[in-house]
């Protein structure tokens, strides 16, 4: 059971497609493993679908909007004996399921733990790139070895963690699977894995990480992080 | 809400049984019903119904929310063929069907206009957190309760209304709204979560 939430005013960012779609992958990724949030996304999700069949029914829209239905029933109807793959439904055939990494996360990944292929960045962590391309926005699927220190760092912009298998600490707080660690451009932390298993986490940042300790400064412009 | 209440004493799978005998016109509470038709016999007279009812409604959604004429009338095409093929995988406690069909029409129009996806969590995922029995129907509480919902709504405080509204009907995030409505991020944040707050309040605890 996670500890450390969405914001809830991201859980309505994520409700009303506002997200970014590497943020949103990790809000849909929380709320598969996060209850309270799940209840609280319906909750926010049926006051839209509400607040949608209130504002149709004041302006009776709906009705006006019944012309050229007639088009599409035909359009429909004519379809509907086609056999024709799910273009939205991947549930059937999902790559690897696995125990650690839910969906939509192991969509992106193309599979599981096992499937996927870590980089080497330095012995405490490994990681993968997930949306390379994804403008200003780096998210990475990160394993750090089990009691090792993330090297120092800052950011520049917010940075998002799920936990998603062991745990880390930060200070004296501790993220375990389905935790969301929140941290802004103002902190400077050092996130140390808790011994025994690999800390396997989804990181999402805004903008460019900078490492901040000694040896950090030194491997700054040779590390893409 | 006398069948809600009766309900609470139930087993979900007698819930779902009770869904599947009458199916009244005038409302959305018999959606599920005709979504179990069409999942397990293919039932094309009860996809016409769900047509007639929603099909206008998420045409109006589309046009509100500013959809050009020409993808409209593709997306409600795209959106009922999704509904006739996804009906097997439609849950009763996610939520009423025309709030499934919405969800839809909204992620198919997010990805038009982002040419990016909305990621959903799938809650067949066997990574899936389940949640207790006990919380699950409470959930079905909720979402069918209309009434408890229109009241929380009604009640909830203008300002914190309207913020609901602007990230509904404007697909903005939370920095834009605050520039349009001038006042601080945290403002924003903080009427959120009193609305949150009171909705939640409202709707789980006293469906």
């Amino acid at each position: 059971m996670a500890h450390h939430h969405l914001e809830e005013t991201t859980l309505l960012e994520y409700t009303a497609g506002a997200l970014p779609e590497p943020v949103a992958m990790l809000a849909a990724t929380h709320l598969a493993l996060c209850t309270d949030c799940r209840s609280t996304h319906s909750v926010l999700e049926s006051a839209g679908g509400a607040l949608l069949e209130e504002s149709l029914s004041d302006s009776s829209q709906a009705l006006s909007q019944s012309e050229g239905i007639d088009g599409i029933r035909d359009a429909v109807f004519a379809q509907l004996d086609t056999p024709q793959p799910d273009p939205i439904d991947h549930s059937r055939n999902s790559p690897g399921p696995d125990l650690v990494i839910p969906r939509p996360l192991r969509d992106y990944l193309g599979g599981g733990l096992d499937d996927v292929q870590f980089r080497r960045i330095s012995p405490a962590l490994e990681v993968v790139d997930i949306l390379p391309d994804y403008p200003e926005i780096s998210t990475r699927l990160m394993k750090i070895a089990a009691g090792k220190a993330m090297p120092r760092h800052s950011h520049d912009g917010s940075e998002y963690t799920l936990v998603l298998d062991g745990g880390f600490s930060d200070g004296d707080v501790s993220f375990h699977r389905g935790d969301v660690a929140i941290a802004d451009e103002h902190i400077d932390h050092t996130p140390v894995a808790e011994e025994g298993t690999d800390c396997i986490c989804l990181a999402v940042n805004f903008a460019p990480v900078r490492l901040t300790g000694a040896l950090g400064r030194l491997l700054n412009p040779f590390v893409k992080f | 809400m006398q069948v809600q209440s009766a309900a609470l004493n139930q087993t979900m799978s007698e819930h779902r049984q009770e869904a599947r005998g009458s199916v009244p016109r005038s409302n959305t509470s018999g959606h599920p019903a005709l979504m179990q038709a069409i999942a397990e016999s293919r039932d094309k007279r009860a996809f016409g119904e769900i047509f007639e009812y929603d099909a206008p409604r998420l045409k109006a959604y589309l046009v509100k929310n500013g959809a050009q004429f020409g993808i409209v009338e593709e997306l409600v095409q795209e959106v009922m063929l999704t509904a006739w093929r996804r009906a097997p995988l439609y849950r009763r406690e996610q939520g009423g069907v025309s709030t499934w069909l919405y969800t839809i029409a909204r992620n198919a129009y997010i990805d038009h206009l982002r040419r990016e996806k909305q990621p959903m969590f799938d809650v067949d995922d066997p990574a899936f957190e389940l949640m207790s029995d006990e919380d699950t129907e409470k959930e079905i509480l909720m979402r069918e309760n209309a009434t408890g919902l229109h009241n929380a709504l009604k009640d909830l405080a203008p300002e914190q209304l309207e913020i609901i509204k602007l990230f509904y009907f404007g697909h903005r995030t939370h920095t834009e709204i605050a520039a349009e409505l001038k006042i601080p991020l945290g403002t924003v944040k903080s009427r959120v979560r009193l609305a949150v707050e009171h909705l939640r309040k409202t709707m789980v605890n006293f469906g």
